[in-house]
């Protein structure tokens, strides 16, 4: 009975077998075969003409066309275009570029409100239905709308959903009581976030995790920060970032700028806040603007600072017009030891190409001569006056007895835009004449005041002053312009 | 070196001949020139030889200043630029820029398709009112009056 039992299973696989191998072998399992082999070769043969007919419709599709030019058009316009026919009914609902801007709502107050209350719901509806898989841009621009902040976050976080390259958040309503608005932290996080613009009444707050692997473009104008190390963090966090600008609206006590894939880097300072001190480290950068709101006629008291400046030896172009943070500190501070050892022979700007400095420094002989001494690079020197500052103040250099320096061997474009026709003025386009042996054109603009005997005499003496360089093209044009930055 | 001709034939058979590196702001073009053997002349099957004229003459003027992009006046040139586009386009019929922007979106030149769709967007939709949208781009309205009042008030903001 045991046996029985132990054998019993063996016959069974044996049959199995047995059955599977004259099945195998039959004429009906053949042609089974062929007739499948041949199943799947249509079937994969229709599928891949079908793929190729529907890529050659999408491509051919006029629909793509349409949505093409819609693009082109600002979005209130392309969302006009849903009551043509049903086709284009929701066509503009595939655009990838999104601008709402209140500035297109009408003028009267009444209408404004009207139309305000019907775009408001609108934007929020279509932000969670838009059927664009990407948004390649979206940009917001409310002035005077009573839009609430907590849209502002909503939309913010639809288009992040959205895989967002370009945001673009201008909410700098007039009226200060206003509530702030808040980011949603999936912002902080947003893998395809390429540029973030960010102006007026709207808080930076870094949440703990944080991370913007592809933002290369970085824009806060006026904006809130949480806390004070906001800035320093947030830019931590962008690895590949390559142009900041900053805005001062006062609320940061330290601006701190520490990056080291940073290429320009632009600021703001708003004179009125005194307190704050400004670090950079930036090794890669290449531009650097600063600017602030000072002007001559405000008695505004400039402060003192704290400024650090570390490692800026690639630099290329260089705008600075500021009291807060003028030429002089910032070459004191580059020529400290730290930056000495990397700048090497104390040359200061050996990549610096191009130098415009504006007449009004008080300084203005001092720093030229010592950012000329420190640019062995430099091809083009422009001298201007910006427009709300005070005409030049007389240059106190002699510089009929200064010796040749070595940026004049490069020199290749000099240009004053705001030439007052002064003894040292004159001068001081005699000696850079003289001296700068690879000089291709002067360029004087200005002496718009002046009698035009007077006028013909500075000409005169400037045109038969001796040149260092026998190809200088010398030109005149007697008017001043004014430089809007 | 001479330079090389690429000889191209539209769609009713006329034959252009022109200089590799206007045919080439095409992108299609490479393609059909690998495809193909390099000497044989190309045809344009979508393309009637008046709208290829109109192509060519717009890319031999965009290739002249490619080349001298190297030089200083480029800023200069690129207004020259912008205002020769403007004319040539102003002095196309409906019917023409219609064509261009399809000749450009099939042989994929990015700046012609891009200065078309922007002048119909521009001339023909911008400022104009639904009736004038849908008899220049020859829209058939389906809509019943319900249906487009409805539509209206969706998006009421949009309309002025």
């Amino acid at each position: 009975k045991t046996s029985s039992e132990v054998s019993s299973p063996i016959p069974l696989p044996f049959t199995i077998r047995a059955f599977l191998a004259s099945w195998l072998c039959s004429p009906f399992f053949i042609f089974c075969l062929i007739i499948s082999v041949f199943f799947v070769f249509v079937s994969t043969k229709t599928q891949s003409s079908v793929l190729q007919d529907m890529e050659k419709l999408s491509s051919e599709s006029p629909d793509d066309l349409l949505l093409k030019i819609l693009s082109f058009l600002p979005t209130k316009v392309a969302v006009s275009t849903s009551v043509l026919s049903k086709r284009w009914e929701f066509l503009w609902m595939d655009l990838s570029v999104l601008e709402y801007d209140d500035s297109i709502l009408p003028k009267d107050r009444n209408d404004r409100l009207w139309k305000c209350n019907m775009m408001r719901p609108f934007i929020g509806r279509n932000m969670s239905l838009h059927r664009a898989p990407v948004i390649e841009s979206f940009r917001i621009n409310f002035n005077t709308a009573p839009f609430e902040p907590e849209d502002i976050k909503f939309w913010v976080a639809n288009a992040v959903f959205c895989c967002v390259r370009e945001l673009s958040i201008n909410y700098s309503l007039n009226s200060i009581d206003r509530p702030i608005a808040y980011l949603p932290s999936s912002l902080y996080v947003c893998e395809s976030l390429v540029s973030l613009k960010l102006e007026g009444r709207i808080l930076v707050d870094v949440p703990r995790v944080a991370y913007i692997p592809s933002l290369k473009i970085l824009s806060l104008r006026r904006v809130t920060y949480k806390v004070e190390s906001i800035l320093e963090r947030l830019v931590y966090y962008c690895p590949v970032l390559e142009d900041l600008v900053v805005e001062e609206s006062g609320d940061l006590e330290a601006l701190v700028v520490i990056s080291p894939s940073l290429q320009r880097l632009t600021l703001e300072i708003d004179i009125e806040c005194y307190s704050y001190g400004i670090v950079i480290n930036t090794p890669s950068l290449e531009y650097f603007k600063v600017t602030d709101n000072w002007n001559s006629d405000g008695e505004a008291y400039i402060p003192s600072y704290f400024i650090g400046i570390e490692d800026m030896h690639k630099l290329e172009e260089a705008y600075m017009d500021s009291k807060f943070f003028s030429i002089g500190d910032f070459l004191n501070k580059l020529t400290t030891p730290v930056t000495y050892d990397i700048i090497g022979e104390g040359i200061a700007f050996n990549q610096l190409e191009h130098l415009k400095l504006c007449s009004c420094q008080t300084d203005l002989s001092d720093l030229l001569i010592r950012l000329l001494e420190e640019s062995p690079n430099l091809l083009e020197l422009e001298i201007y006056r910006r427009y709300e500052h005070d005409p030049s103040e007389e240059p106190s250099v002699c510089w009929e007895n200064s010796d040749p320096q070595c940026f004049l061997r490069s020199l290749q474009t000099f240009k004053w835009t705001s030439f007052g026709g002064s003894k040292n003025e004159i001068e001081l386009v005699k000696y850079i004449l003289r001296n700068a042996c690879c000089l291709k054109t002067a360029t004087i603009l200005g002496l718009s005041s002046h009698d035009p005997k007077k006028k013909l005499e500075v000409m005169e003496e400037l045109s038969l002053s001796s040149r260092g360089s026998t190809s200088c093209q010398l030109e005149f044009f007697c008017k001043v312009l004014n430089y809007y930055h | 070196m001479s330079k090389k001709n690429i000889v191209l034939k539209s769609s009713n058979g006329i034959i252009f001949e022109v200089e590799e590196a206007v045919a080439l702001q095409s992108e299609t073009i490479p393609y059909m020139i690998e495809d193909d053997c390099a000497n044989d002349t190309i045809p344009l099957a979508n393309v009637t030889g008046d709208i290829l004229a109109l192509v060519i003459e717009y890319c031999k003027k965009h290739v002249v200043v490619a080349d001298g992009d190297g030089g200083g006046s480029s800023s200069s040139s690129q207004e020259d630029l912008k205002n020769w586009d403007a004319q040539f386009m102003n002095d196309l019929d409906q019917s023409k820029i219609f064509n261009l922007l399809l000749a450009a979106d099939f042989l994929n030149i990015k700046t012609l398709f891009d200065l078309t769709c922007q002048f119909v967007a521009d001339t023909m939709i911008k400022g104009k009112s639904v009736e004038e949208v849908r008899r220049t781009l020859n829209i058939e309205k389906d809509y019943t009056s319900e249906e487009e009042a409805k539509a209206r008030q969706e998006n009421e903001w949009a309309f002025k």
